[in-house]
């Protein structure tokens, strides 16, 4: 078995009268590409913000780096390195491309700086030019974020989630209202950062979850239904029944 | 080794700076001076307002409470302690930067009109503080007086009685802390802090404490309108209870919306305009509210964005090229 990455044991999530996450252990192993999928409401994105301190659990814990990170603030699990790009576009929207990955690329380096210059901070700005590079934006560095087309600021948005390098990093839907072209070259570049990276997808394209998941885990009424590889879960009658809508 | 081309980075940084300051300095030429030195005082409480407002995205009502707080800090000081100017402007400025601290440290939790409104009871309760329970310190309605004649004896003597030094020493002190706000905007914290007016809860998951910025900015935005606060007991020669009253928060809000709320230098602007109208109006007839108030809706309906805010807007090449430069230079 591969080292284990994170845990969680119990995990409980309720708003109210609901459950949206129930009792739910899940193991992610280093290195994989893990989607969750699950129909509508199932508490895959409530799972998530869980998962990265944006909501604090009702009961259950999560293991990291030999830590109980449960109810912890976000922005600590973040410097602890589970990082998580929003399912609604998520940016800083009248700053520039650069601006946007920078104010994240900081925060490693110097976190409360009141008196220093950019031009001054080289790590901050080769850090910034590494992640404009991989996300493909750097030509367009000077816009401001708010003009770009919707898909580039998809990538914008995985591109300040990278650059507070993450171990983990949590994609919420990164391919929501994406051209099948832009969608090609997201996973293009999901696969290449999962050879650094450990990553969770929550997705609803199946071609995209069958394309590049190395283990998919299916929630159903915020409890986990089945896991398995891709061939696994495209066979399992019951997954079929409930989400994939086989027959 | 310093090349060039980091010359022109310092020069395309603070070509504005130094115009401004030229321009400010010309004003007793066209302006009285008394009015004047008003207008660079109330320029500083805006632009150190705007640092909340037009920087971290935090509306406060109750600003008046650091200016209050500047005004009598130093008033207190000068009155009581017969401290030296120095000292009771700083004094000022530290007492309206304790009081930011906490008060910002207590309502920072909150968004918008709930942060707006907490801040304007805040400052409410510091005036009415010192109008009737404080009174024989404060002196009450009367403001505080019987503050010596000022005057500075270190380094050199300025005879402060006399407009024009008074008016250079104001400006010595507004042109530092005009230097030492730019440079704090344009540090790495001051992106962080636009970054909260942008999107605080993005910045939260880029592993950054939000209230933490948030007060600090606070602190910093009450620091600055102090100081101005404690410049102004030493341009009237006593402490004005009108410094604590509400209506000194809405002059700040009016003033820096005035000039544009995404400008460096536009409250600054806003407030000399708004000030001199004031000034020169109300000379003329009692109800200078209505011409004032006017002339202000006018202004704001030709310049959506504050009128500085709005030329910045139209005449800026695109940013583009500003980020090039400090990009080049960092990465040589």
């Amino acid at each position: 078995m591969d080292d284990v990455m994170l845990e969680t044991k119990g995990l409980c999530m309720n708003f109210g009268g609901l459950k949206a996450v129930d009792e739910v252990n899940f193991t992610l192993t280093e290195g994989q590409i893990r989607s969750i999928i699950g129909p509508n409401g199932a508490g895959k994105t409530t799972f998530f913000n869980c998962l990265a301190g944006r909501l604090r659990p009702t009961k259950g814990e999560i293991w990291f780096q030999g830590k109980n990170i449960a109810g912890q603030p976000q922005h600590k699990i973040c410097r602890r390195g589970i990082t998580k790009s929003h399912q609604i576009t998520s940016i800083f929207p009248t700053l520039t491309v650069l601006e946007n990955v920078r104010l994240a690329a900081q925060m490693r380096v110097t976190r409360y700086n009141f008196w220093g210059k950019y031009w001054n901070l080289k790590k901050i700005n080769e850090k910034t030019e590494e992640i404009l590079l991989e996300i493909g934006l750097t030509d367009k560095r000077g816009l401001i974020a708010e003009n770009l087309p919707y898909g580039d600021q998809r990538y914008l948005e995985i591109g300040i989630t990278l650059a507070t390098d993450p171990v983990i990093l949590l994609l919420d839907e990164p391919t929501a209202g994406m051209t099948p072209a832009e969608t090609q070259s997201t996973m293009t570049l999901i696969k290449k950062l999962a050879k650094c990276l450990t990553i969770v997808i929550v997705e609803h394209d199946m071609s995209v979850v069958m394309g590049i998941s190395s283990y998919i885990t299916v929630l159903h009424d915020g409890s986990i239904l089945a896991e398995g590889t891709p061939e696994e879960i495209n066979n399992s009658d019951e997954v079929q029944r409930v989400y994939l809508g086989g027959h | 080794m310093i090349s060039s081309d980091v010359w022109k980075y310092f020069f395309d940084e603070y070509k504005h700076i130094i115009v401004a300051f030229i321009l400010i300095l010309m004003m007793p030429l066209a302006i009285p001076i008394p009015t004047a030195t008003e207008m660079i005082i109330y320029g500083l409480y805006a632009m150190g307002f705007n640092i909340a407002l037009g920087f971290t995205g935090m509306l406060s009502f109750g600003h008046a409470a650091f200016f209050g707080l500047g005004t009598y800090g130093a008033a207190i000081a000068l009155r009581y302690f017969n401290s030296s100017v120095w000292t009771a402007i700083l004094a000022g400025a530290v007492l309206a930067a304790l009081g930011a601290f906490f008060i910002g440290a207590l309502c920072v939790k909150k968004r918008g009109v709930y942060f707006a409104l907490l801040i304007a009871a805040f400052g409410q309760m510091f005036y009415f503080l010192a109008l009737s329970p404080l009174k024989h310190i404060t002196g009450g309605e009367d403001g505080l007086k019987e503050i010596p004649i000022l005057s500075i004896e270190f380094p050199f003597f300025i005879d402060l009685a006399k407009p024009f030094p008074l008016f250079l020493f104001t400006f010595f002190i507004v042109a530092v802390s005009v230097l030492l706000m730019h440079r704090f905007l344009n540090s790495p914290f001051g992106a962080l802090m636009q970054g909260i007016r942008e999107n605080e809860t993005r910045l939260q998951a880029c592993g950054y404490s939000v209230l933490f910025i948030k007060i600090i900015a606070f602190t910093v935005s009450g620091l600055f309108s102090g100081l101005a606060g404690a410049l102004s007991t030493v341009y009237l020669g006593y402490g004005n209870l009108g410094s604590l009253y509400w209506l000194t928060s809405g002059r700040g809000v009016v003033m820096t919306l005035l000039g544009g709320m995404n400008s460096f230098f536009g409250p600054f602007l806003g407030a000399g305009i708004f000030i001199y109208f004031e000034d020169t109006i109300s000379v003329m007839t009692a109800r200078w509210e209505v011409f004032v108030g006017t002339m202000v809706i006018l202004l704001i309906l030709a310049f959506p964005d504050g009128i500085l805010g709005t030329l910045e807007k139209r005449f800026r090449k695109t940013r583009k090229a500003e980020t090039s430069i400090a990009q080049a230079i960092g990465n040589r």
